[in-house]
């Protein structure tokens, strides 16, 4: 049986018209060809569309209702204490756990959201981002001096983005090299049936450098493309040890597009007298309950502080649905919302109850945030990028599906071309 | 859809069940860590 069976690349927040445009002029030839030989589709991230929850429904093929995650922070339980989300907080196996339940290998590298590395049957998986040590990353532990030896970086030093963006470039492309070097490497050690990897550095990329390429303000406009053509180098390496009948699919997990304005949405509800909070407030633990009947959590995601789900909540299950559409009401007249879905109408599945009441869903160039640490109700940083829940892009090698992907459909893609079944999940096979 | 209204006794029984699994899953130097760069990309 030729190796692998599967091949998943994504290029994390890669947009489908940012492809298609350097493609039209030229550039990115493994990519162009690569379109040449299956359709670039454009494709449709989960709410929110961030990548842990984006990930997550890319890598199981269901909705956040059903795997679980909404965010990469969550409320625990009972408290207003923030946690953070992780492989524990999926609830749905993923394409490489039901691989490994077949018998078949695996390797996974870099793929958000699956911290801390669980074991992967007789196969390989490197966490990706929020990985905070390799040491608790590498399954199996032993595979940690093979990537100590290619000088892996599970991620940049986002910090160097906002203090030296040349440094910050430098970075991105060493630790691009790096992780190149141990894909390849891996494709040429011992066979796999499945081979799931994502590049993530184009996320940072963006979050940094995309106003700037958007205006061709340089030198950051050029090192942007010259990242995409090291990407695009590197898909090609990769792609040129994938035997013929190798089911390959690419993906990118959201958009992207320029940041005008990140929008503090909590101060957005404290303005409208929805939130109140304990100054200086760190995070949505400084809420005062008696005095909040709805908070945000990012990238908004809206809670109602419910009697009996939030600690102190004031708002009675019997007011629920008419507090519920009053909040919707007000939000859908802010200046930066675009839509606002119910839970009911963004997920479904055993985790809905689970969900934000509301999500907001905002025009391109206003980044939403939970934070609450400045009193300000918007304002600009050194970010000059955003997620989009549109204009993500999935290729499938020779497929030329109809219509619009969702990212959901690359698992199920994915099962179907390991002969798994993908009849159990959300996501469609795209052929 | 769900279509249901938040059961507000109690969180999701198998989310629960995880509660626990979820708080280990990061140390409290690693969660340290983890806000830091959730911070820097602005999530947090």
């Amino acid at each position: 049986m030729a190796s692998p069976r599967v091949c998943v690349i994504g290029l994390d927040g890669t947009p489908a018209s940012y492809l298609r445009r350097r493609i039209a002029d030229g550039h990115l030839p493994h990519l162009a060809e690569l379109s040449r030989q299956g359709t670039l589709m454009s494709a449709r991230a989960p709410l929110p569309p961030i990548s842990s929850v984006s990930w997550a429904s890319a890598s199981t093929g269901v909705n956040p209702g059903r795997h679980g995650v909404f965010g990469f922070v969550e409320r625990k339980p009972g408290s207003w204490d923030l946690t953070f989300t992780n492989v524990f907080t999926i609830s749905e196996p993923q394409v490489w756990a039901k691989a490994a339940d077949a018998g078949m290998r695996s390797v996974v590298v870099n793929i958000p959201g699956t911290y801390p590395a669980q074991p992967n049957g007789s196969g390989v998986l490197v966490s990706g981002f929020v990985s905070p040590t390799l040491e608790r990353s590498v399954q199996p532990p032993s595979m940690i001096p093979f990537l100590q030896e290619r000088d892996y970086l599970i991620d940049v030093d986002l910090g160097l983005g906002h203090k030296d963006l040349e440094a910050f470039c430098e970075q991105l492309v060493a630790h691009h090299a790096a992780r190149t070097r141990v894909l390849v490497d891996l494709l040429d050690g011992d066979p796999c049936d499945l081979f799931y990897v994502a590049f993530t550095g184009t996320d940072r990329l963006h979050h940094f450098l995309w106003e700037q390429m958007e205006q061709g303000e340089e030198p950051w406009a050029s090192r942007f493309h010259g990242y995409y053509d090291a990407v695009d180098a590197s898909v090609g390496e990769i792609v040129s040890r994938l035997p013929d009948d190798c089911r390959l699919i690419l993906l990118s997990d959201h958009g992207f597009c320029r940041l005008d304005q990140e929008v503090f949405v909590n101060r957005w509800l404290e303005r409208d007298g929805w939130i109140a909070l304990e100054e200086p407030a760190k995070s949505i633990a400084s809420v005062i309950p008696s005095r909040t009947r709805a908070y945000c959590m990012d990238p908004g995601r809206l809670y109602l502080n419910l009697a009996g789900r939030e600690p102190g909540g004031i708002v009675s299950p019997a007011e629920y649905e008419s507090v519920r559409d009053e909040l919707r009401r007000w939000a859908e007249a802010l200046p930066f919302v675009q839509r606002v879905a119910t839970r009911e109408e963004a997920f479904s599945g055993p985790h809905a109850d689970h969900a934000p009441d509301l999500v907001l869903v905002s025009k391109n160039g206003w980044d939403l945030k939970g934070a609450v640490r400045t009193t300000d109700l918007q304002g600009k940083g050194r970010l000059t990028g955003m997620h989009t829940q549109d204009d993500a892009f999935v290729l499938v090698r020779g497929a030329h599906p109809d219509g619009e992907a969702d990212v959901q459909d690359v698992a199920a893609t994915a099962l179907d071309g390991l002969g798994l079944d993908a009849t159990g999940v959300d996501g469609r096979v795209l052929r | 859809m769900s279509g249901e209204r938040p059961n507000p006794d109690e969180p999701p029984a198998d989310k629960a069940d995880d509660a626990d699994e979820q708080d280990e899953a990061y140390s409290e130097d690693e969660e340290a860590a983890v806000a830091a760069r959730l911070e820097d990309l602005g999530y947090i």
